[in-house]
């Protein structure tokens, strides 16, 4: 006779047997998990890890996989932890794309850009005609030192580039003319600034000296007060 | 998040997996109504919990325990009952002369852990296909193994169990079916 059934036989016969119905067995292995949860939740050992753990273990077991709760506990660390990475990244994945659909492109401002104020050798200038300057008979030659003067300041001040000695007047840059009027106690230097592609008198400075020694310090504020008044 | 498992919990819920539906079947077969059997099972395992560091053998721990629990559920439901044991009776009392003790020595047999070669797997698929009569797949998926895993080691045991008898001298067993 079969092993098995002589067994079994005896077992019936001797009354060791304990049959659980199928729906018994139905029942109890369904009622596992849950009662394992309960009585770790008794014990205060039961956390949402310990429960993907045991979900793992048991669904394991089911397969007919022998594994250890540790092996199904690591197990479930590196699907939480996969999992929190897939969501955090999806997450963001999706907020940028909601973001890159909803909302209007911004317009981003072209950032001021300052440049410092060059030298005033390189920088670009507009240019300036300078005409001699006028004076009467008495002040002809003061007025040609003027012109001298003015000349060479604006050269300093404007580069040589952009400053030309002229008799007629041009269709680009500034103009500069001046006069030197003999006064009872001295002398009166006038300069004018125009703008001659607009036909336009900028600026008009005078300033008046006392004798012809004063005639280079008088000039030379007279540029000045120009100059800041030129692009 | 915690991530940590402490090895006590791990061993506990070893154990609990491989013993819960024999000592649930054991309580069914005691008791009439399943939710107490529940109820009782659950008890059991929540003081095996309790106790885990003092048990050597968790087997013999918790049937002994699920008696006692037993015991204490029918004085609950039956104070004036005089002999509870009587409830939780032995199956061997009902056999007389050379039966009752080819039922002992059988039952000394079973809980000799030589013959299940010391393997508490091996026992366990005993009691859920031998005594309890859960199928060769129910019970692989219970503890955790392929159904012809459980196919043989349940051979293996059977013939065990019969090479012990002979040993023991009860050779005609087919004469004792």
């Amino acid at each position: 006779m079969n092993e098995q059934l002589i067994v079994e036989g005896l077992i019936r016969k001797f009354r060791f047997e304990e049959p659980v119905t199928p729906e018994i067995r139905r029942h109890i292995a369904s009622s596992k998990a849950k009662n394992l949860k309960k009585i770790l939740k008794k014990e205060n050992k039961y956390g949402l890890f310990t429960g993907l753990a045991i979900m793992i273990f048991i669904a394991a077991r089911k397969m007919g996989l022998t594994i250890s709760f540790l092996q199904a506990a690591i197990v479930s660390g590196a699907v939480t932890v996969i999992t929190a990475a897939a969501v955090v990244t999806g997450g963001v994945a999706g907020i940028d794309y909601v973001t890159d659909i909803f909302s209007e492109k911004k317009v981003v401002p072209v950032p001021e850009v300052k440049i410092p104020e060059l030298n005033s050798a390189v920088q670009i200038k507009t240019p300036v005609s300078l005409f001699s300057f006028t004076g009467t008979e008495e002040t002809s030659l003061i007025a040609k030192r003027a012109t001298d003067i003015f000349y060479n300041k604006l050269k300093a001040e404007r580069g040589e580039d952009n400053v030309f000695l002229s008799k007629r007047p041009g269709n680009k840059g500034y103009l500069l003319t001046g006069s030197v009027e003999k006064m009872t106690s001295g002398y009166v230097i006038t300069a004018k600034i125009i703008d001659s592609g607009r036909g336009v008198i900028l600026d008009i400075e005078t300033t008046e000296i006392k004798s012809e020694k004063e005639l280079y310090s008088g000039c030379t504020t007279l540029v000045k007060k120009i100059s800041r008044n030129l692009k | 998040m915690k991530f940590s498992v402490d090895r006590g919990k791990a061993e506990f819920i070893e154990v609990y997996s491989d013993y819960y539906n024999v000592i649930f079947g054991a309580v069914c077969s005691r008791i009439n109504s399943i939710d107490d059997a529940e109820d009782i099972t659950q008890e059991i395992f929540l003081r095996f919990y309790r106790k885990m560091d003092e048990v050597e053998n968790p087997r013999k721990w918790l049937f002994g325990t699920m008696k006692l629990v037993l015991y204490e559920y029918y004085r609950s439901k039956k104070p004036d009952s005089t002999d509870i044991n009587d409830l939780i009776n032995d199956a061997s009392l009902s056999f007389v002369n050379g039966m009752r003790d080819l039922r002992i020595l059988l039952g000394s047999i079973l809980d000799d852990p030589d013959v299940f070669n010391n393997d508490d797997k091996n026992r366990i698929i005993f009691d859920l296909v031998a005594i309890q009569k859960y199928t060769l797949e129910e019970a692989a998926k219970e503890i955790g193994m392929s159904r012809d895993q459980v196919k043989y080691r349940y051979s293996l045991i059977n013939r065990s169990i019969l090479l012990t008898l002979k040993k023991k001298g009860v050779s005609n067993l087919e004469e004792l079916m």
